[in-house]
């Protein structure tokens, strides 16, 4: 019933605007969102944008499921923030909302960008060692709980693709991604 | 995309305080296309309901001005918005049919009978309810009476609907 609302008011040419909590309305009914905390507009973009490109911290939390790891910036030059992160790690990452040397961050990827066998993403990628610590089947896709530089939590997600390797908790792997995929925003 | 002043509906530095001291909105800036659909998104307390009250008429604004179509509306009373509204504390009536339901914004708005009926049954089908049209709310699921009460908010061909979330919602966050 809620999308019907979105169909009709498309055919009849009428203006929406719609309250809610749920993301997963929000993402799949708009044009644009507005997300508010704290009586402000977070972020006011299309759906796309808003989920792959969150300008905040807050933004990037709210939509979506994010694997976070804090830090602080040793650089930023040519649209890239060199970030070490609190594991001693260092990486690279596209600057969102830091200034320059000293900030600290919380550096932020989507669980489908991570890739568990990094040599599929070329030579630019980014790639650290972690340590699987839960494998979820759940039909279409594989939800595997790793520890990484320091973060416990960290999920990625993989389509049950033909072939697609099912890890085992204790298993160190690989895991890579695309500096572009990882922003860094405020701590 | 819309800006100041081509917007259909226009927040322009509103503000919102219901104690004089706290803002629950802080110098919203907000500017929306004809056609578009546009969701506000947020946790409980951020605001977003509060100007969605604003907007239907509800709340007023404690600074800044509401625009729909490039008029002032700070200052309209809700029914003389032109806003269909499906809002979760908008009960249908349980004593009318769902035809009856339908006409009855319509009668306030003194329209013929002919015409009348014409705009409900076109809003019923709208929502696949036309063959509900002699039922009373209790006869109809849950579901069905959202729908009745979207055509209820569509029977007056408003040019702008809001919505509100449903009570008791569960946040999932």
């Amino acid at each position: 019933m809620q999308f019907e609302i979105k169909h009709i008011a498309d055919s009849l040419g009428i203006t929406v605007v719609y309250v809610t909590h749920d993301q997963t309305e929000a993402l799949t009914m708009s044009d644009r969102v507005a997300v508010f905390n704290d009586g402000r507009i977070q972020q006011l973009a299309p759906p796309d944008a808003l989920y792959e490109a969150p300008e905040n911290s807050f933004v990037a939390q709210f939509i979506g499921e994010n694997n976070t790891m804090a830090g602080e910036v040793l650089e930023i030059a040519g649209g890239v923030a060199q970030v070490r992160l609190d594991s001693g790690d260092i990486i690279d990452t596209t600057p969102v909302n830091v200034r320059g040397k000293g900030d600290r961050t919380r550096v932020s990827i989507r669980p489908e960008r991570v890739e568990v066998n990094p040599t599929t993403l070329g030579a630019e990628a980014h790639t650290l060692k972690a340590t699987v610590r839960e494998f979820i089947y759940m039909g279409d896709v594989f939800r595997t709980k790793l520890s990484v530089a320091g973060n416990d939590e960290f999920i990625v997600k993989t389509r049950n693709r033909a072939g697609q390797e099912r890890l085992e908790p204790g298993q160190t792997v690989e895991i890579g991604w695309l500096p572009e995929d990882c922003r860094a925003l405020d701590a | 995309m819309a800006t100041a002043n081509d917007a259909f509906v226009a927040f322009d530095s509103v503000q919102k305080s219901y104690d004089g001291e706290t803002l629950v909105v802080k110098d919203l800036n907000l500017f929306i296309d004809k056609g578009e659909f546009l969701t506000m998104l947020g946790p409980s307390g951020s605001g977003k309901t509060t100007c969605l009250m604003m907007l239907a008429g509800f709340e007023t604004a404690t600074h800044g001005e509401i625009r729909l179509d490039g008029t002032s509306i700070n200052n309209i009373p809700p029914h003389k918005r032109g806003i269909g509204m499906v809002f979760q504390n908008y009960a249908l009536f349980p004593h009318m049919t769902v035809a009856e339901n339908l006409a009855f914004p319509l009668d306030v708005r003194k329209i013929d009978k002919a015409e009348k009926d014409a705009k409900v049954a076109r809003a019923l089908d709208m929502v696949q309810m036309g063959a509900f049209g002699g039922r009373r709310p209790a006869q109809l699921s849950g579901g069905q009476q959202q729908r009745v009460a979207l055509a209820r908010a569509l029977v007056f061909e408003p040019d702008l609907v809001l919505k509100d979330e449903p009570l008791g919602a569960l946040d999932k966050q």
